[in-house]
């Protein structure tokens, strides 16, 4: 097993964060940081670039979608892996969210294995 | 025509053909009576020359007669019987022809002695006392020659005699037939005659006839009388001493009615006159009977006419006044007619949508298509587009385009082949969808966030990551968890149920392998089936068939289906899982061993949140969802499920899928509209 070192995790729910982060480093072996919203997200990547983002779809302000498109633009962050953990399960959205360039599209909520078995699964094909 | 003009007509006729009758029967008759008076007074003036030839000629050897007596009578002083008859002879064998010729010797007395002799040998009966009387004389037609004047016990005289006596011996009356000699007083009695011709001579001393005119009519030899009706001629004559009258009754009746003719003209008359009043009548009738049939149909057309009034007021309001825009356009696509709902929803005047061609109101893409399906439909015959109701969009002239519902028949109608759209503007119903699936994403949305967290947080702690619980904890833990799993499924479906039953699922259809997605499902639920000591296992005569369908959906119905099997059945129990090629389709069946599904539940078996017992179904966890959301995933893939249970024998499930091979799959274009209209 072998998550990303270093997770950026970005949702609005401060719950959902504080057990994502926990699932991720006592589960994963993982770090984690944490942000709340778009902007302070996209602020954390510019100051400390993670291995891969969690990245949530519905947020107040800079929404999920908004943030991968800011980070696609960036060449310093055009090829930074995003996996979208969503509320929202609709195929038209999962087809959008692919588009913009998601690495995988997890459904909430998850199971804390699964979570780690799709990211391990995920890193795992981006190191080959 | 009515009875009682009917009735007139025919008296009319009949009293017209009466009167006609009677007037041709009238002149007929008097023709005829005309023609039989003349024809009479010809044929009695005929017989009458020839009697006064007859009796002129007589009259002649009568006087030689009588000349011969004289000398006769001169030469000797007596004259006996014998020496008249002798003499008589003489004379008769000089001429023929006569009955007889008689004279008369005045004796003392006065009487007349009167010798009679017959052309034949034929003695006539001797002279009676002066007196003959021939029967059957007028039959013979002789002129006998009687003196009766003097018998006193005479009465009447049938004449046709000839009288010479005392001082009528100048007188030689000679008649014909029916003149009768009556004594004045007994006129009375006499014997009628049909005619008589009567010429009375008065004779000189030496024989030479002088005629007497005793006759009315002044004639200068003779005193001719033509009888018509009446007693004609009368006159008294003074014989013996004794007044008689000379009655000549004419020829009685004028001549028989003869002649056809008015009898023709009356029987002609009343038969005609029958016939027309027949044929009137027949005409009336029937002039009836066709007013009657007029009347009727005439009755008939205006209820009819009244009936489709109403019809077409009916209809045209329906068609003013329905929500739907009607538009009736021809082969070409120009409209012919269009409602007022219509006309509303392109915004046009009715007059301006008129003539306009039909496409123009469709944008592209679906101008050119409808374009070519009427072509397509005018030459084959055939148009798949036809009587479905489709969602297409329409077009108003200033480029707003708006979602629309569109209907096209085809219509027969007298002026030709039509064709009719139907057209109603959803875009509320687009927008009330549009909502609805926005509320749904925010309910989803604010539903799964806490439930992350709350399974999230149960998962950690009954895992122990929050440091090992006592039994009881661990316990609640894992009952809190099982439920946030259960309130998640609850979600999911109902998300479920929302968008199948809105027709808003994708379903992502590829050629699939029917018995691949039966071995998974059943591995899926192994665990599950393990867990409730049930055994789930692949049907043996499962065979491979190749399905067009959604895998994920497949997967879902199956496993609904699968997760109540194992649900329902009793420990110990088996599922049985299978598919086979039924032909158009890959049939799936998933069958139980468990109680069968009680009779009054059978119905709501496929109705969301309807289950079988509230207390059975809450043991064993199902969220009365599964099965609708099976039937929507089965109908949108166009199959059908169904199921087959028997009491305490088990349920078996069965749904068909379309076989791959019949649905062309291969195209990669190919794409459920549902999908189409979501792009």
């Amino acid at each position: 097993m072998s998550l990303p070192p270093y997770i950026l995790h970005v949702d609005d729910d401060p719950d959902i964060r504080e057990i994502v982060a926990l699932v991720l480093e006592e589960l994963g072996g993982a770090r984690v940081r944490t942000a709340g919203d778009g902007r302070s997200a996209l602020a954390a990547i510019t100051e400390e670039p993670p291995d891969l983002v969690l990245l949530d779809v519905m947020m107040p302000g800079m929404d999920g979608p908004t943030v991968l498109q800011h980070l696609r633009e960036d060449p310093a962050t055009r090829s930074l892996p995003v996996v979208f953990l969503t509320a929202k399960s609709l195929q038209q959205d999962r087809a959008r969210l692919r588009a913009l360039g998601a690495a995988a599209i997890i459904e909430k909520p998850f199971r804390a294995q699964e979570l780690i078995s799709r990211l391990d699964e995920i890193w795992t094909g981006l190191s080959d | 025509m009515k009875r009682s003009s009917r009735i007139v007509a025919v008296t009319i006729v009949i009293l017209m053909g009466l009167g006609l009758t009677a007037a041709a029967w009238l002149g007929a008759r008097s023709l005829v009576r005309q023609e039989g008076a003349l024809r009479g007074q010809q044929a009695f003036q005929r017989e009458a020359t020839a009697h006064l030839v007859m009796v002129e000629r007589e009259v002649e050897r009568q006087l030689g007669v009588v000349r011969g007596l004289q000398a006769y009578f001169e030469a000797s002083e007596e004259v006996t019987s014998v020496e008249l008859a002798r003499f008589l002879d003489g004379q008769l064998e000089r001429g023929t022809g006569w009955l007889a010729a008689g004279a008369c010797i005045r004796t003392p007395d006065g009487r007349c002695t009167l010798t009679l002799q017959h052309p034949s040998d034929q003695p006539f009966p001797a002279a009676v006392d002066g007196v003959l009387s021939l029967p059957g004389l007028s039959d013979v037609g002789g002129v006998p020659v009687v003196l009766p004047m003097v018998d006193p016990e005479a009465r009447t005289f049938a004449i046709g005699a000839e009288v010479r006596v005392g001082d009528l011996d100048r007188l030689i009356v000679v008649a014909l037939d029916s003149v009768a000699l009556v004594e004045s007083g007994l006129e009375g009695v006499h014997r009628e005659s049909d005619g008589f011709t009567m010429a009375v001579y008065d004779q000189d001393p030496v024989g030479v006839p002088r005629h007497i005119l005793t006759h009315p009519v002044d004639a200068p030899t003779l005193a001719l009388s033509v009888a018509t009706r009446g007693p004609h001629l009368r006159f008294p004559l003074d014989v013996g001493g004794r007044s008689w009258a000379v009655i000549a009754r004419p020829g009685g009746a004028p001549l028989p009615f003869q002649g056809a003719l008015p009898a023709l003209a009356l029987i002609g008359g009343l038969l005609i006159t029958g016939l027309l009043a027949g044929w009137v009548s027949a005409l009336a009738d029937q002039a009836n009977t066709v007013a009657g049939l007029v009347d009727a149909r005439t009755e008939q057309l205006v209820a009819t006419t009244r009936e489709l009034a109403a019809n077409e007021a009916l209809l045209r309001a329906i068609v003013e006044t329905t929500v739907d825009g009607i538009l009736v356009f021809d082969r070409s696509g120009r409209v012919q007619s269009v409602n007022p709902a219509a006309a509303t929803m392109f915004g046009l005047e009715r007059p301006d949508l008129r003539g306009r061609s039909v496409f123009d109101l469709l944008p592209e893409p679906y101008r050119e298509r409808h374009r070519e399906a009427l072509g397509d439909f005018l030459e084959i015959g055939h148009d798949p587009l036809l009587g479905q109701r489709r969602e297409v969009a329409g077009l108003r002239p200033d480029g707003q385009v708006f979602p629309m519902d569109l209907t096209i028949t085809e219509l027969q109608t007298t002026a030709g082949r039509r064709f009719m759209a139907v057209v109603s503007d959803v875009s509320q119903r687009r927008l009330i969808d549009r909502l609805k699936g926005e509320f749904l994403s925010t309910v989803n949305h604010e539903l799964r966030t806490p439930l992350t967290s709350i399974i999230g947080a149960l998962e950690l702690l009954k895992d122990g990551l929050a440091g090992s619980l006592p039994e009881r904890a661990q316990r609640f833990a894992d009952l809190a968890y099982d439920n946030s799993e259960r309130l998640l499924r609850i979600v999911n479906d109902i998300l479920d149920v929302e968008r199948l039953g809105s027709g808003r699922v994708e379903l992502d259809r590829r050629a699939l392998d029917g018995a691949g997605l039966v071995h998974r499902a059943v591995e899926m639920h192994a665990a599950l089936a393990q867990r409730q000591e049930v055994g789930l296992v692949v049907a043996e005569d499962t065979a491979p068939v190749e399905v067009h369908g959604d895998a994920d959906r497949l997967m879902q119905v199956l496993a609904n289906l699968i997760s109540n099997a194992v649900r329902f059945s009793p420990a110990e129990g088996t599922v049985y899982v299978g598919v086979r090629d039924e032909g158009a389709e890959g049939l799936f069946w998933v069958r139980d061993e468990g109680p069968g599904i009680p009779a009054a539940f059978q119905e709501r078996v496929f109705v969301p949140f309807s289950q079988a017992d509230g207390s059975d179904s809450r043991h064993v966890g199902g969220t009365g969802l599964g099965l609708s959301i099976a039937r929507a995933i089965v109908e949108a893939h166009g199959g059908v499920i169904w199921f087959h249970t028997q009491a305490g024998l088990g349920t078996t499930f069965f749904f068909g899928v379309p076989q791959a091979a019949l649905a062309g799959v291969d195209d990669p274009d190919e794409v459920d509209t549902l999908e189409e209209e979501d792009a």
